[in-house]
């Protein structure tokens, strides 16, 4: 079975989308993000290989994600700053680097604007699942899962186009 | 806007998520915290809640022992019983809690709304029943055992209007507050759950 850190070196990313897709400012997303990496530590001990990894890491962080309790509720309000993280940029023109940014940053406002259900079922569709393992994940039919999808993705496409997003 | 359109943006955030992931210093420290999850805090608040118990109990064997060795055996008889059974409700509890996060999410959700009402259902029955006879007992117990019974009585008669003010006020007051705590604590929290569950479960 593998060790805590070599797990985590591994999905990092997705425990950052998880975060950042539940919470609407800074101080939210290091509780959830906190919070996620401790259910998955004190997890492992009973994880018994029945579903595979990365099945299980996304219950566990979803389910972290979905049952969160926002402990201050004047930070409801509060938003993510504005260069909130140091990015890489690497070989990429600073304008192109912003202009990703800028629609980075506005998919996650429209997810945020979705019931907390219908985040945890479009993140794992556009983390390239397939119905049969969303509907692993979920515990819902594949048949509702395809409906589910297609109704969240209208929906958001609704918000991201509200919010001035157009196609690259 | 097309789909793919949008999983394209979502892969590019991988940049982020590692500067995020490469900012901390000891992931192993930040995984070894308190949870602050619902359960957990529960679970946290039912072991505490034991402890003091224990306490309670165990001081109260040791006076009845010396007051009189027949009332102890009497509530030795009534209190082991109780023992056990919040001890097995208390292992299930945690043991159902350690797999959790672990199932589809549906399933736990459902487990989280389940374990968050039957607990509720708990502090509200301490509330609503165990408080008010606790309190009415012992306020009758204490004014009773004064070997003084008329001293006791012109206390009574001195303070009648105030106490049959007083008494149901503060024990009013005791379920008001304590019951807005409750809510404010869990009671939110559990409807948000339940109306995420029941998103969930809807057929499309």
């Amino acid at each position: 079975m593998e060790d805590f850190k070599s797990i985590v070196d591994e999905y990092y990313p997705i425990i950052y989308k998880i975060g950042r897709s539940f919470t609407n400012n800074s101080a939210d997303f290091d509780d959830l993000y906190q919070e996620m990496l401790i259910q998955i530590h004190d997890s492992l001990k009973s994880f018994r290989s029945e579903s595979k990894l990365s099945t299980w890491i996304y219950r566990v962080a979803l389910n972290t994600a979905l049952t969160f309790n926002r402990s201050d509720k004047k930070r409801q309000n509060e938003t993510y700053p504005d260069n909130w993280e140091r990015i890489d940029r690497g070989e990429e023109s600073e304008s192109a680097a912003k202009e990703r940014e800028s629609r980075i940053e506005m998919l996650y406002a429209a997810i945020n604007e979705l019931k907390k259900e219908d985040r945890a079922i479009i993140l794992l569709h556009l983390e390239g699942k397939q119905y049969d393992e969303i509907s692993e994940i979920m515990g819902i039919s594949q048949s509702n899962t395809g409906v589910k999808i297609m109704r969240i993705k209208n929906r958001l496409q609704t918000i991201l186009r509200r919010k001035g997003y157009e196609r690259a | 806007m097309s789909e793919l359109d949008l999983n394209k943006i979502w892969d590019s955030d991988r940049e982020k998520a590692r500067d995020h992931y490469e900012s901390l210093t000891d992931v192993e420290k930040l995984a070894k915290q308190k949870s602050e999850n619902i359960l957990n805090k529960i679970r946290r608040t039912a072991f505490v809640e034991s402890i003091i118990s224990t306490v309670v109990v165990a001081a109260m064997a040791v006076l009845f022992y010396f007051i009189d060795i027949w009332v102890f055996a009497v509530f030795m008889v009534f209190i082991i019983p109780v023992f056990i059974l919040s001890y097995r409700l208390y292992r299930n509890y945690t043991r159902n809690l350690n797999d959790v996060n672990q199932r589809k999410v549906t399933e736990s959700i459902s487990a989280y709304v389940r374990m968050t009402k039957k607990y509720l259902n708990k502090v509200k029955f301490y509330i609503y029943y165990v408080l008010p006879i606790g309190y009415i007992t012992g306020l009758a117990v204490g004014t009773l055992s004064n070997p003084d019974i008329e001293a006791t009585r012109e206390i009574i008669e001195r303070l009648g209007i105030g106490l049959a003010i007083g008494v149901p006020l503060v024990g009013f007051m005791i379920w008001f507050f304590n019951r807005k705590y409750i809510k404010w604590l869990y009671g939110r929290h559990y409807k948000a759950l339940k109306e995420v569950l029941e998103n969930l479960e809807k057929e499309e």
